[in-house]
């Protein structure tokens, strides 16, 4: 099966939702890529993201319960499928890869 | 977990002003009360107030529907690969010169030239206003 490429943004979007477990939705999805980033983050782009993620069948979605402070609106909770597992495990291996050929090349410089 | 009605369930549904509410016609409506929700509750969070509440989640729905509705757009324009299409471009071709109708094979290539030009058009004139919004 060919490899799933993940840009920068739907990497650290997937690691977020995977370090929150149960509680990934948009706001704490969002402190999260912020906080590990070290970026100012928009919202917009981790929701563009999130879409992405969900058409690469990568994450699934679903609501919950209504709550009175969000207005009665349900919150969105995402949820990572064996899929999004797979290609954070590949890129992690590229990654690796990639820097132990390239560990002593930056030492060098 | 049951997923109520909020438009009926709680009185706080208007809370959101009205010009929000029309901003959020943006958003596509799987995601819209769940974008909405969302945007509450950190204004609730931020202790954002009256009229700097209402340019705070007009600006943040605003800027989340266009992203959403660009990439929505994007995913009209699928580039197919161009790989393939000259294969197929490759084989047709062949096909139709043996047979002597070179200036059917011309037509189809301006035909499908122009068609392709287009879509490169609409696909970099999108990634390009994506680029610059930051997605």
């Amino acid at each position: 099966m060919a490899r799933t490429d993940l840009g920068d943004m739907e990497h650290l979007v997937l690691l977020a939702i995977l370090r929150l477990g149960q509680e990934a939705y948009g706001i704490p999805i969002l402190d999260e890529v912020c906080a590990r980033s070290g970026r100012e983050v928009s919202r917009a782009t981790v929701y563009v993201a999130l879409k992405r993620l969900e058409q690469k069948g990568l994450v699934t979605s679903k609501l919950g319960d209504s709550t009175p402070e969000r207005g009665g609106r349900a919150k969105r909770y995402f949820k990572l499928k064996p899929s999004g597992l797979k290609a954070l495990r590949e890129s992690r291996e590229m990654f690796l890869s990639l820097w132990r050929d390239y560990e002593s090349v930056l030492e060098k410089a | 977990m049951a997923i109520q009605n909020p438009a009926t369930d709680y009185t706080e549904y208007g809370a959101v002003p009205r010009s929000v509410r029309l901003l959020a016609r943006l958003v596509p409506s799987a995601e819209r009360e769940s974008l909405l929700g969302d945007l509450i509750e950190d204004a609730a969070c931020r202790d954002l107030r009256g009229a700097r509440r209402t340019a705070w989640l007009a600006s943040e729905c605003a800027t989340v529907g266009a992203g959403l509705s660009l990439e929505r757009l994007r995913g009209w324009f699928v580039m197919p690969p161009v790989r393939e299409v000259v294969a197929g471009l490759a084989i047709d071709g062949r096909g139709m010169m043996r047979h002597g109708s070179t200036g059917g094979v011309l037509r189809a290539i301006a035909f499908v030239g122009s068609i392709a030009t287009l879509v490169l058009g609409v696909e970099l004139l999108v990634g390009s206003l994506m680029s610059a919004a930051g997605f």
